[in-house]
């Protein structure tokens, strides 16, 4: 394990081999210091302070983020990507992940890197409202029987923790119990919670709708919990 | 905002399994949204935001229950759109406004920061209930989040503003 200023100094390593068009290499580096970050908030030093294990977890979504956005320039670095229909919805749904960690993580990190991706997502879609318009989105409302929070495993309703806020170095969420869970029904919005849920023109069959995402599980910090990266 | 006899509205309650003693243990209960639509206590949920609201009024120092504080185990709704849902929130006769608007407006304005990117402004959803004995005030809004602020504040008498 490198020391906490080597991994807070890889930024300075990824950001040249993004300018190099090497994204095989610049994931490499955020997935790296990813890991490297999840194991301090798995194993924290014992000195350490709360405030520590608030800097390792956003610390370690700003690291995803810049993962996600390696993946994202690899994604589009194709010429005919624009032309194809999977990597249309590929990219799109890599640019809400991207978009909504880096949303999160800007209440507490700052700079060039964040302020050059915040632009690029930006541009990237601009690129799909001028092409596809605002869209229109699936939302189902779900009836909740009981919800967990992650930090204490108790009845979210029962707890004093807040959903979405971060606690030494855990985020706390309502994860729905599936015993009792019932989908009341499923709207059509232009403001939804979840972008990924896009209806995109060439899944409107005559009067039908194929191949729609309906619900996602996307949480910002769910690569802590496991390990996938695509 | 309208004006009922404060009797009609908890007798709804009690209906429901919500007695008024309870209601006068507490300066704030944040109801089921549709606990003055439905008739069966089974049919009663609560709305999304409704159990943050009550968390961040308790944190406040603010008597504060739900349904379930109230001994009704009623589901919720989680909607998946960017709107706020806020229920029906219902504030005593001797609650101290500012500070229960100051929670709401709060709320209401952290969760419209993290959407700052959205194209367009969330709708906020309340039903607020006021207790002005022997009568209820009663507030139904949906809209944007600013004019709900402004609206809030301007319940609060000037003495007591914050």
């Amino acid at each position: 394990m490198r020391s906490w200023d080597d991994i807070c100094a890889s930024e300075y390593s990824y950001v040249p081999a993004l300018d190099r068009g090497d994204n095989e290499k610049a994931k490499l580096i955020a997935r790296t210091t990813v890991n490297e970050l999840k194991t301090l908030l798995g194993n924290p030093p014992p000195e350490k302070s709360e405030e520590f294990l608030q800097s390792v977890f956003y610390l370690s979504v700003f690291f995803r983020t810049l993962y996600d956005f390696a993946a994202l320039k690899e994604l589009t670095s194709p010429d005919d990507w624009v032309r194809n229909r999977e990597s249309l919805e590929a990219v799109w749904v890599k640019l809400c992940d991207c978009k909504e960690r880096l949303e999160f993580v800007r209440s507490a990190v700052a700079g060039d890197t964040v302020e050059r991706i915040a632009n690029d997502l930006a541009e990237l879609e601009a690129f799909y409202f001028t092409h596809f318009g605002q869209g229109l989105y699936v939302s189902p409302v779900l009836l909740v029987k009981r919800a967990f929070c992650t930090i204490c495993k108790k009845d979210i309703r029962c707890c004093a923790h807040l959903s979405g806020r971060v606690y030494a170095g855990r985020r706390c969420a309502a994860i729905p119990d599936t015993v009792g869970l019932e989908m009341k029904s499923c709207d059509f919005v232009q403001i939804p919670r979840d972008l990924r849920c896009r209806i995109w023109p060439w899944q409107v069959k005559e009067d039908k709708l194929l191949g729609i995402k309906i619900l996602t599980i996307f949480q910002i910090d769910d690569f802590i919990e496991t390990d996938e990266w695509e | 905002m309208d004006i009922q006899p404060a009797p009609l509205e908890k007798a709804k309650l009690t209906k429901l399994g919500i007695s008024f003693d309870a209601l006068s243990r507490y300066d704030v209960i944040c109801l089921p949204e549709n606990v003055f639509q439905t008739e069966k206590a089974e049919d009663l949920h609560d709305a999304d935001d409704s159990i943050h609201l009550a968390k961040l009024l308790k944190a406040s120092d603010v008597r504060c229950a739900t349904a379930l504080d109230l001994g009704l185990d009623v589901p919720f709704l989680e909607r998946r759109s960017s709107d706020i849902w806020l229920g029906v929130v219902w504030l005593g006769e001797h609650v101290v406004l500012p500070v229960v608007i100051g929670v709401i407006v709060k709320l209401i304005t952290s969760k419209q920061d993290k959407k700052s990117s959205d194209r367009v402004t969330p709708t906020v959803h309340l039903d607020l209930y006021i207790e002005r004995v022997p009568n209820v005030v009663t507030l139904s809004y949906k809209g944007d989040g600013k004019t709900l602020a402004k609206v809030l504040k301007s319940i609060v008498p000037e003495k007591e503003a914050p």
